[in-house]
């Protein structure tokens, strides 16, 4: 088959759905298919990798009979909460969870100004104390790796040759029951979980922090850490590998030293200092980016709409920065070796305080720049965010 | 992979892609068949109803490699989807893996 046989077949499989739809569709699927040719792929690949013609116009349809508007059903799939205005109690609110109620809560804005929703969250707030400690070998360990769903991870060293593990704080007492600290040392790994083993709660009190006693200059193969919520806090690790994923919660790493780095966080800062790695990837979808006395060859930053700032004294390595609507700022105190610039953004703006530079392209949203033979690469792509790389040194020059 | 597992975890997926970068569809298709091998094209009926269901919403713009390309991005109706989606993927993976330590594991 090739591309106009696909096309008409398609055509004539998608007679009976809306002309907007099957225009939309037609032409995502051009798209696809000179994207795909532009990458050098031939049509029978590109047919290939599309699938047969039947399977997507089977699922435009099985997609519009699930669409709420179809045969005159109205089943308000995804506004489950819209409720009638007329409703004479608030009764059902209980029934949804505190998130659903919110939601449920601006759909009725007016009849619910007074609803006191605050005093709902606080049903449950008589709280307890938590202490429970755990200390295990560190000998032959090889991986550490901590989950958590609802405490602050806080990972230190300290002299002692084993791991001491403290949990600390204060909990909702209807949930003490339900609050799961786990240490286990398997093979070569020891892997802590803290975390509530129920899922119906809400409006609960939680104030843990998690500590993490580690030997010093021990270097550990992998530290794996998961986070859902809670701030976590590296001081002095020693790993090839740091694992980190948060969904939400700020993350501060110091004074650490690794082969690779690897974060990903939905929503929360990122603070790495006056640590070393060959390689740091970070990836964060709302939240800043910091990086202040890090030395690393390649910095792997994506970033949606936070920020990305890196101070530095030089600039010893190649930066690949992405963002949507968060700025890229470098700030470099002493000198900037020879490097390649490459920025590009559909909005946003650059501006490079360095001496020397050499422009290739010098465009409102692109630029291409070299200093020197190039040794290092910064490569820069935001939507809408602005890139400033500035050099103390150059502006004191100047 | 089950297809039936693909299906249901695919609209979050899609969401999750969209929400850390606006993409164009061919972009999408590659990254989401890293993960999840579909057909490409089945996706698009996908991205059409969130778009219609006001999760996502369209503009046009000059790619990367040059020519302009439809870019879907997530609105607010859309993120406050994908969050409850997660958070349904959460505890409904949790449950499962809960279940397969403690039922299938021990009992093999």
């Amino acid at each position: 088959m090739n591309k106009d046989k696909y096309f008409s077949q398609l055509e004539s499989l998608l007679q009976n759905i809306s002309q907007e739809d099957r225009k939309e569709l037609l032409y995502d699927l051009h798209e696809y298919f000179e994207t795909g040719l532009e990458a050098g792929k031939t049509e029978e690949e590109i047919i290939e990798e599309l699938g047969h013609p039947e399977t997507i116009a089977k699922e435009m349809f099985a997609d519009d009979s699930a669409d709420p508007n179809v045969n005159g059903f109205k089943s308000d799939k995804y506004n489950k909460y819209s409720y009638p205005l007329d409703m004479d109690s608030f009764k059902d609110i209980f029934d949804h969870s505190f998130h659903s109620a919110q939601k449920f809560k601006d759909k009725l804005n007016e009849k619910l100004k007074k609803f006191p929703f605050e005093s709902y969250a606080e049903v449950n707030s008589t709280t307890i104390d938590v202490l429970r400690e755990e200390t295990v070998s560190n000998k032959n360990i090889k991986g550490i790796h901590i989950h958590t769903t609802i405490s602050n991870i806080d990972m230190v060293v300290s002299e002692q040759d084993e791991i001491h593990i403290v949990l600390d704080g204060k909990i909702s007492e209807s949930i003490k029951e339900y609050l799961l600290f786990d240490v286990q040392s398997q093979g070569d790994t020891i892997t802590v979980e803290v975390s509530l083993d129920s899922h119906n709660i809400r409006n609960i009190n939680a104030n843990l922090n998690l500590q993490v006693s580690i030997p010093k200059n021990y270097n550990y193969e992998k530290a794996h850490l998961t986070s859902i919520t809670g701030k976590t806090t590296i001081d002095g690790l020693l790993t090839n590998v740091l694992l980190l994923e948060s969904t939400s919660g700020n993350v501060h790493v110091k004074n650490s030293i690794a082969e690779q780095i690897d974060m990903h966080v939905v929503s929360g800062n990122i603070y790495l200092s006056d640590s070393t790695a060959k390689q740091t990837n970070i990836k964060v979808t709302s939240g800043n980016i910091k990086m202040d006395n890090v030395s690393s060859e390649h910095y792997n930053f994506s970033n949606v709409s936070g920020d990305i700032h890196v101070i530095d004294d030089t600039l010893i390595g190649n930066m690949k920065a992405t963002t949507t609507s968060g700025d890229v700022k470098v700030d470099i105190e002493e000198t900037i070796p020879s490097v390649n610039i490459n920025f590009g953004s559909i909005t946003g703006e650059a501006k490079l305080n360095i001496d020397e530079l050499t422009y290739e392209t010098k465009k409102e949203h692109k630029i291409i720049a070299k200093k020197e033979e190039g040794l290092y690469e910064i490569q820069v792509n935001t939507t809408t965010g602005d890139f400033t790389l500035f050099n103390t040194q150059a502006s004191k020059a100047n | 992979m089950n297809v039936q597992f693909k299906k249901g975890s695919l609209e979050m997926c899609v969401l999750i892609f969209i929400h850390a970068k606006d993409r164009y569809g061919y972009e999408l298709a590659q990254q989401v068949s890293e993960s999840i091998q579909i057909a490409d094209g089945t996706l698009y009926p996908l991205l059409r109803r969130l778009t219609k269901d006001g999760f996502l919403s369209t503009y046009f713009a000059a790619s990367s490699e040059g020519p302009q390309r439809k870019y879907y991005t997530i609105t607010s109706k859309g993120k406050e989807k994908m969050h409850e989606l997660i958070d349904e993927w959460e505890i409904f993976t949790k449950n499962v893996d809960k279940l397969i330590r403690e039922e299938y594991k021990n009992h093999e």
